[in-house]
Order: structure tokens, then C-alpha cells, then sequence
């Protein structure tokens, strides 16, 4: 038996007398590999030692015992593999879809459409061969994770889907001004690639994508809830708007609002001296549309 | 208690250091008044691009141009959070345009008032961030409909402290 198990139990219908059709035990079968198979490409992404080929060969699953219980239940298994991967793709599989039934936000990593397709067939079987499926992702040195593919699961996948269908607005250039709060680096074994940083603005949150390579000059506890400055391609997804940062500012401590002005007035008093402001301003106005 | 959100138009940071006009103090009293009751500064990234004219203006033939550019536009930046120009300002500014236009009953719509196309900025992101108040010195603030701005609580042009502070200098 390899690291990966997985526990698949269909209920109801069919089910109940220990029967399934072929047809849709191929689906849900090769729906579950392949799926997994992707997982499994973007946990294991960072290792450079793993090909094609080890993909191909760790992802594999077996149908490994009997029908039994009241209901037709299978068990799938990996085979033994040299590295974990199998096995994290396997939770993050679980894991994710779990959060995708409770209504979660963002898509979790390695959660995508065609994994969010087949779960809604795994909610809303086409025949009576059963009402609901119940897999389970049994964990060695963790509790197991449970996924329930029934009507109200259906339901969270279907807005997820809808979500995915709107072409969220993009623009370039934009500018994000506010609080770091949360480093996110899926990869950390890898020095390249990037990081997701949270920002929160005046106007509610922003996941800020940075080159760590532009990151490791900073003391990340020194960054730490620091006020930032960042430009970049921004999309404005319904539920989680994100910036491709090309630039950023670390920004020093906010002062004061009265120490701040009187900076201000310090900075750019020279520069005003003998010049009605309020006649240049207007010149410029008129001036700059000309 | 949630912080007052405040935009000050360029006039406002163009008042504080005014000292043609005598508005400096009375931006200072502002200033005071917001701190106390521990406002957020909002600003539009065209204060920055007004002010900063007159940096260009002053130190374009000399070396350290950039760095003191860099440095106003960080001392509007402690002052103010400054908001970007973006889709929702360029159409909310449009709209703002467009009923300036009907409001003034303007044979055509274009070409446009000429001052109005800055204001138009300036108050489309007021509106936009649902500011609580907006002091302005200049500009149309006071002439708009403001059933157009619906989401502005209060505008105080020209500008002054909303109560006298009692703590502001003698002048």
C-alpha cells in the first residue's frame, strides 16, 4: 500500500444493494486520478527532481478491495513512491475541496475548474445510481478528511463555477497603499518564483504577488504589519482582488497627521516662497489643457 | 468608533502653505480638528501630479530633481492616503462631466468647462471613498448638485475647521 489512500463510498440508490454501473465508476474513477494528477503537479512544482514520468507513475491508483458495508464502497491507493508528494497532493486535494463545500472565498491551491467540474458531477449524479458520494482521505499521523459530495456541496461548487465565468477587470499600473499583514509562500523551498502578500487598504483587502527575489533584501519580521506602497497589474476578482507587483516601497511609519503637515509645509516651503499658490495652481489647470 | 474618512482637494495642501491669501492658519486649524478627531486623510493622485509641477518647475536643470520629488510626493503621502486614478475614478469623473454639463445647461457638453475636468477627479474620488467631509478653497464644490454626490457627507469650501479649536495658535 502506498502513502496516498483514498476512501470512495457511494450511498443510496444502486449503492445501497452493492451495485454501481461501470460507466460511472470509470468516470468518478478517472475523474479522481486525473485530478489528483494536477494536484499533484502544482504541490510538487518547486521539487526539480521530479519529471513527467514520476508524475505519471506516483499518481497512479489502484482499486484495492471489495464492495461491502451497506453500501458500494472502493478503495483506491497509490503505490509506494520515494517522496511525500503523493501524499501532500492527496490533502491538499481533500482539504480543498472541504473548504470549497463550506463556501470558501478563494479557490484553494490546486483547486481549479476542471477539478470544480468534476466535483459537481460527484454532487449531482446524471442517474439514480446513487444520491450521494463520500470520500475520504485517509491520513497516517492526522485525522482523516471527509468530503461529502451531496446537494449542498453541489450548491458552494456551482457558485465557485459562476465565479470563475466572470472576466474579472484588469488594469495596469495600479497602485495599492496599506498594511501588510500576511506572507503567504506556498514554495519555500524554492528561492525563486513569488510570494502572496496581504495588504490591507482603506477599501478592504489585497493579495499582492512579489518576486521574492525583490523581497529578500527585507527582514520579513521587519516588514511585518509595515505600511506598504505597491504598483502593478491589478484584477478585481469578485471576492479577492490581486496585484502582480512590479514595484514596491516599503513605507516608513506613518507620522502623526500635525507632524506630518508640518514636514509638508518644511519640505516644499522653500519652492512656494513668493508664489500665490492658488494663481498657479490655476495656471497649471488651465495650462495643462490646452 | 469607525475614523472619519477626509479628502483634501490640491487647495487644501496648496493652503498650507499659502501665505499670499492667509490660509495657512485656517488649514492648520483643519489639520488640528481632523487629528483630534482622528480622521483619515484621503487624497487624489492629481494633488500629487499638481503639486509636483511646481517641483518640476523649480528644480528641473538640478541634480537631485528626483530625490526631491520623491520627497514631496512623500510628504503628501504622510499627510493623506493618496487614491489612484483608476477605471471607477476615470468613470465616475465622466458622469461627474457629463451632469456638470446638464447642470450648467451647456449647449454641448464638449468642449468642457476646462477647470471643471480636474474638480471632476477630485470629487469623483471623494464620492467614491464616501467621504465624510471634503474641504476645498477653489472649484465648483459648493455650485455641484448634490444629488450627483450622494456618498459626500459634508463639503466644506471654502475650508475651515468645522469648530473653533481651542487649541490652534494665537495668529
Amino acid at each position: 500500500m502506498g502513502k496516498l489512500k483514498l476512501v470512495i463510498t457511494f450511498h443510496g440508490g444502486k449503492a445501497d444493494e452493492h451495485r454501481l454501473s461501470t460507466d460511472v465508476l470509470a468516470r468518478v474513477f478517472n475523474a479522481i486520478s486525473s485530478d489528483i494528477e494536477n494536484v499533484y503537479r502544482v504541490v510538487s512544482h518547486a521539487d526539480v527532481e521530479i519529471t513527467s514520468e514520476d508524475v505519471k507513475r506516483d499518481t497512479k491508483l489502484y482499486l484495492a478491495a471489495n464492495p461491502a458495508g451497506n453500501s458500494f464502497e472502493l478503495r483506491f491507493c497509490s503505490d509506494e513512491t520515494p517522496n511525500e508528494w503523493i501524499e501532500v497532493a492527496g490533502k491538499r486535494y481533500g482539504n480543498g475541496l472541504q473548504l470549497v463545500g463550506g463556501g470558501a472565498q478563494d479557490l484553494p491551491p490546486g483547486i481549479g475548474k476542471s477539478v470544480l467540474e468534476h466535483a459537481r458531477q460527484f454532487a449531482n449524479p446524471a442517474t439514480n445510481e446513487y444520491e450521494y458520494m463520500e470520500l475520504v482521505v485517509e491520513q497516517q499521523s492526522e485525522p482523516d478528511i471527509e468530503v461529502v459530495f451531496n446537494e449542498k456541496f453541489g450548491v458552494a461548487v456551482e457558485q465557485q463555477l459562476i465565479d470563475l465565468k466572470v472576466v474579472p477587470p484588469e488594469i495596469h499600473g495600479y497602485e495599492v497603499e496599506g498594511i501588510l499583514h500576511a506572507i503567504d509562500d506556498q514554495d519555500y523551498t524554492k528561492p525563486t518564483g513569488s510570494v502572496l502578500v496581504k495588504v490591507e487598504s482603506h477599501d478592504g483587502d489585497w493579495y499582492c504577488e512579489i518576486n521574492k527575489a525583490e523581497l529578500a533584501v527585507y527582514n520579513l519580521n521587519d516588514i511585518w504589519k509595515k505600511r506598504i506602497f505597491a504598483k502593478g497589474f491589478a484584477t478585481f476578482r469578485p471576492r479577492k482582488r490581486t496585484l502582480r507587483v512590479d514595484s514596491f516601497t516599503i513605507l516608513p511609519d506613518r507620522p502623526t497627521l500635525v507632524d506630518a503637515v508640518d514636514k509638508f509645509i518644511q519640505v516644499n516651503k522653500e519652492m512656494w516662497e513668493g508664489v500665490d499658490p492658488t494663481e498657479y495652481l490655476d495656471s497649471i489647470r488651465e495650462r495643462n489643457l490646452e | 468608533m469607525k475614523s472619519p474618512i477626509v479628502y483634501f482637494d490640491t487647495s487644501v495642501f496648496i493652503g498650507l502653505l499659502d501665505n499670499m491669501k492667509g490660509r495657512q492658519l485656517a488649514a492648520r486649524d483643519i489639520v488640528l480638528y481632523e487629528s483630534g478627531v482622528q480622521s483619515k486623510i484621503h487624497t487624489s493622485i492629481m494633488t500629487v501630479n499638481e503639486f509636483i509641477s511646481r517641483t518640476y518647475d523649480e528644480y528641473h536643470d538640478k541634480s537631485n530633481l528626483k530625490e526631491k520629488v520623491d520627497e514631496v510626493i512623500q510628504s503628501i503621502r504622510d499627510v493623506a492616503e493618496i487614491q489612484a486614478f483608476n477605471q471607477d475614478v476615470a468613470k465616475e469623473a465622466a458622469r461627474l462631466l457629463s451632469a456638470w454639463g446638464r447642470h450648467r445647461k451647456l449647449e454641448r457638453l464638449s468642449p468642457r468647462d476646462k477647470k471643471f475636468r480636474w474638480d471632476a477627479i477630485h470629487m469623483a474620488t471623494a464620492n467614491l471613498i464616501r467621504a465624510d467631509r471634503v474641504y476645498a478653497w477653489d472649484g465648483p464644490w459648493n455650485d455641484f448638485p448634490k444629488a450627483e454626490i450622494p456618498r459626500i457627507g459634508q463639503i466644506i469650501s471654502p475650508a475651515f475647521a468645522p469648530q473653533a479649536n481651542l487649541f490652534s495658535s494665537p495668529s
